[in-house]
């Protein structure tokens, strides 16, 4: 089990919010005077919300699942009265419990579990061995072929120069399909960054040819994957799009650890939202990224909330290279402590170079710094530690007025996420207190 | 040239026109590329994109860090004041929640009030909120403290936000805007030396810096600015002779008030005329043609032709007049008071309409004894008075006189005080009949149109009495379930407002 909604804080049920309207209006909806009747069982939570019908709203929550299901006629997702009847529950529990499940609910749970069983069926189907390894071969068939046109296009874009590239922008549109085509979503999505270069904007040059060399990496190492670790095999094969199955992570062992949630980033691509949860683990050292993938009107099967600490089993994808991981069991929550950090730039800085030379893909690195104070130098804005040692803070907009203006510009101890010389402060410890940016 | 510049440009310019070579690189990297370049299997594109990788990964390696020693702190100074509690956050949270602007600016008046601050974690909120719209803006910029000084100044979009501070040694160098700011100021403390400071100036000021700082003398302006005042009626620029006109107009002293009341003294009398053997004698007012003989009477703004076709030119021409001077020059003249001056006016239908100038002048000269005599006494209701007068006989008035819904709404959100319980009840009345079936012990909601009235209630929540909230929360405890969600439903809005405002007399208490 991932988490148990049961258990949510008020802060992790706003957080299930499809927009700030909805936090507000669930807020209002969580007062008991809202609801005609109520009630929660092992399975279920409901209530019946008095709108402007002349039929209260009968909402449900499945509490096994995380899923809502309302009759009012909204189309977020989860509306309103779902959050509010969380909130009520979160709040006054107690008075939920003694109460049997009216039909409208138990006939709801009953076609959720048949459902399940069925899938469960799918699952505990036999496997056709003989099918499933002719399907890998016709696909490793179509990557290998893709991969060798991605290469054509990559060595005449270096025959050409890169020049000649502005203005030409539709044609990574087309090569990202071919990749998917050739099944390969991985590298489509590395193309489909391209789009995000400005290239009316000084600095685009080194940004795409580092881009380049990147899927130049992939493919070379893919294709001499034969003298690669166990592990760097694992992490081309991710990055080629060679998804692995989540039952069988789930299945090996994790790391059990106090882990402190440092910080969330939310990007959306087309219709889909992508969440980056950061994690610090307290006993281990350990850093891991936790990603969560969600389209609109979906419930996030996870709430991580930021500055938490739960005791929990993470898996991470490939232990020896990367932070990725997922949640396999949460225990409890754990009372906050003060997490130690890093003591400067230098020891990040080495953490930063030992993490690229074992593994080049290495993208974005979170690390937790103490006494890091923000500084303007040549109009930038800058991270000085202790030892008067600077890193550029790739900080705009808002969180930067958030920051300085909590942080006062006194040094203070830091929770980053970053690559190479620019670093983005997350979140941040003051008098004890730990701080979202 | 840095190494991976070198490898870039080669990119830029493609293998095609440029090759790179080991000397444009690192020792480390040319002693690979030297092995690379040996191999017969890849070709110049390849050879290229080996090394650029190996160079890329190096570089990445070998982030340095600047190292920078005396660089300035970037600090604010210390506060002066004590931040606010962690109960008045929460408030001030749900008031952006609620993002009522009435409620924002009794929270800060009253945090202010105490000497306390915003805790800075909402500073940047409230100054984003201080740079979207004026509503609080000096208010915020105050309570956010020394921090929030100190982000405007970093904020380049922030920085109109605190305006420099000017003193009187900037009235010969500061900017326009500065120097009506300097001399506004000044004329309210000082209006005397107001004057002086603007005549020392005033032969280098040209015409529109002239009518523009004119202007400012309208704050505190008396009899001592009317000698100079009319020596600027002989000035070229009309639209520095019109300002002064125009001030002239507000000083009953002034030379063109006395032309105006002379005029109308000879139009306008009072007379008593005799009843039969004495008895039923009676004072009227009696009115004829005012004599105009100075033509420069109507080059004051006074016009000779009536725009009305049932007023004459005469009684146009004595109506302006009338308006223009100050209503204590009819007590002195009659020797009466306002409530019989009043009385001898409305006695005619031809006097009456007199009255209209005089209550014209009334609000022009701000007369607050003449403002209530009005209100209690005259036939016609003037409206534009009820700011003249005390708090309660401006509900009263609003109450007795304004039948029109929205007009009473629009005159009960203008008043500058907070309303009684009773008057409250009276405009919620109005404002959402639902309620005031409520208060009045009678909800048939289901029979009666439900007002959506969030936005009147968000306008004058700082008007509406927190004990208002008791009587709204008694909610009915039998009944329809539908009626008992329709009358929350309408309460609901009304009540949470004054729930915060409640808590934000409480937690500056």
């Amino acid at each position: 089990m991932c988490q148990n909604i049961l258990t949510l804080t008020e802060d992790q049920i706003l957080a299930l919010a499809p927009d700030a309207a909805s936090q507000k209006a669930g807020k209002d909806l969580g007062q008991m005077d809202k609801w005609v009747s109520y009630g929660a069982d092992f399975t279920a939570i409901w209530g019946e919300c008095q709108g402007s019908g002349s039929k209260p709203y009968q909402t449900q929550i499945d509490s096994q699942n995380i899923a809502f299901k309302c009759s009012c006629p909204s189309r977020k997702f989860p509306c309103k009265h779902g959050l509010g009847l969380l909130l009520l529950y979160a709040k006054n529990n107690a008075v939920f419990s003694g109460k049997e499940a009216p039909g409208w609910v138990k006939e709801w749970i009953d076609k959720r579990g048949e459902k399940s069983e069925k899938i469960a069926e799918n699952v505990a189907k036999p496997v056709d061995e003989a099918a499933q390894a002719k399907r890998q071969q016709a696909r490793i068939k179509k990557v290998n072929e893709g991969i060798e046109e991605l290469l054509l296009w990559i060595k005449d874009v270096i025959r050409n120069g890169l020049l000649q590239i502005p203005g030409k922008e539709s044609s990574f549109r087309a090569l990202s399909k071919r990749m998917v085509d050739a099944q390969a979503p991985g590298l489509a999505g590395i193309i489909n960054t391209f789009e995000e270069i400005n290239f009316y904007k000084e600095g685009w040059q080194s940004l795409l040819l580092d881009k380049l060399i990147t899927l130049y990496l992939l493919i070379t190492g893919y294709k001499n994957q034969e003298s690669l670790s166990h592990e760097m095999k694992l992490e081309i094969a991710g990055l080629i799009g060679f998804a692995q199955s989540q039952e069988e992570l789930k299945a090996k062992d994790g790391i059990r650890d106090d882990w402190f949630v440092m910080g969330k980033q939310i990007s959306e691509d087309a219709q889909l939202t992508i969440e980056r949860n950061w994690l610090y683990g307290i006993n281990t050292r350990k850093y891991a990224l936790i990603l969560q993938f969600y389209v609109k009107n979906q419930v996030k099967g996870l709430t991580l909330t930021t500055g938490s600490i739960i005791d929990a089993e993470l898996v991470f994808y490939n232990p020896g290279l990367a932070t990725r991981a997922l949640l396999k069991q949460q225990h409890e929550w754990k009372p906050p402590v003060i997490v130690k950090g890093l003591n400067n730039w230098k020891e990040s800085i080495a953490q930063q170079a030992a993490d690229y030379e074992n593994n080049p893909f290495t993208s974005e690195i979170p690390f937790i710094v103490e006494q890091l104070k923000p500084v303007i130098y040549n109009e930038r804005w800058w991270l000085k530690d202790r030892d008067d040692n600077m890193m550029v803070m790739k900080l705009h907009g808002d969180a930067l007025w958030q920051f300085l203006a909590a942080s006062g510009g006194q040094a203070t101890t830091l929770a980053l996420v970053g690559k190479d010389n620019e670093f983005t402060p997350i979140g941040m410890w003051l008098n004890n207190r730990y701080f979202v940016i | 040239m840095h190494y991976f510049d070198n490898i870039l440009t080669t990119a830029l310019l493609g293998t095609e026109k440029r090759q790179l070579t080991s000397g444009e690189l690192t020792p480390d990297l040319a002693e690979l590329y030297e092995v690379i370049k040996e191999n017969a299997d890849l070709d110049n594109e390849e050879k290229f994109l080996q090394i650029a990788s190996l160079g890329y990964n190096y570089r990445r390696c070998g982030f340095g860090l600047l190292k920078k020693e005396g660089i300035a702190e970037v600090v604010p100074h210390e506060e002066v004041n004590q931040y606010c509690s962690d109960d008045a956050i929460k408030v001030l949270e749900d008031i952006l929640e609620e993002e009522s602007d009435e409620l924002l600016k009794l929270w800060l008046d009253l945090c202010l009030g105490k000497r306390l601050i915003v805790h800075p974690v909402l500073i940047p909120v409230l100054l984003s909120r201080a740079a979207k719209g004026k509503s609080c803006r000096n208010l915020i910029v105050q309570s956010c403290g020394k921090r929030g000084e100190w982000l405007i100044n970093l904020n380049k979009d922030w920085h109109f936000l605190i305006k420099p501070e000017i003193s009187e040694q900037d009235w010969g160098n500061g900017t326009a805007e500065q120097r009506r700011k300097i001399l506004r100021e000044t004329r309210e403390k000082e209006p005397v030396n107001a004057l002086e400071m603007l005549k020392t100036t005033w032969q280098v000021e040209n015409a529109n810096s002239r009518a523009e700082l004119l202007k400012q003398l309208e704050t505190g302006i008396s009899d001592a600015d009317i000698e100079w005042l009319e020596s600027l009626l002989t000035e070229k620029s009309q639209k520095v002779k019109d300002e002064a006109l125009r001030l002239l107009k507000m000083v009953s002293g002034s030379h063109i008030l006395q032309q105006y009341w002379n005029i109308i003294k000879e139009a306008v009398q009072l007379k008593r005329e005799k009843g039969f053997l004495g008895i039923g004698n009676k004072i009227i007012v009696h009115i004829q043609a005012p004599v105009i003989n100075d033509e420069a009477i109507y080059k004051s703004g006074i016009d000779k032709l009536s725009k009305d076709k049932n007023t004459s030119d005469d009684d146009y021409i004595l109506m302006q007049l009338i308006r223009e001077v100050h209503p204590e020059n009819w007590e002195e003249y009659f020797n009466s008071t306002p409530h019989e001056i009043i009385g001898y006016f409305e006695k005619d239908e031809k006097t009456k309409k007199f009255l209209d100038g005089i209550a014209a002048a009334t609000l022009k000269f701000k007369e607050q004894n003449w403002a209530l005599q009005f209100a209690k006494q005259s036939s016609v209701f003037y409206a534009d008075l009820i700011p003249l007068l005390p708090v309660r006989e401006q509900e009263q008035s609003i109450i007795a006189h304004l039948t029109a819904t929205h007009q009473m709404l629009t005159w009960a959100l203008s008043l500058k005080h907070e309303w009684s319980l009773q008057f409250a009840k009276q405009v919620i009345k109005l404002a959402d009949e639902g309620i005031a079936q409520w208060l009045n012990g009678q909800y048939n909601f289901s029979t009666n149109h439900i007002y959506n009235n969030k936005s009147f209630y968000k306008l004058g929540i700082h008007l509406i009495p927190v004990e208002l909230l008791t009587e709204l929360k008694s909610r009915p405890q039998e009944g329809d379930p539908i009626v008992l969600k329709k009358w929350e439903e309408n309460t609901g809005y009304l009540v949470k407002l004054l729930t915060i405002k409640q808590k934000i007399y409480k937690v500056f208490a």
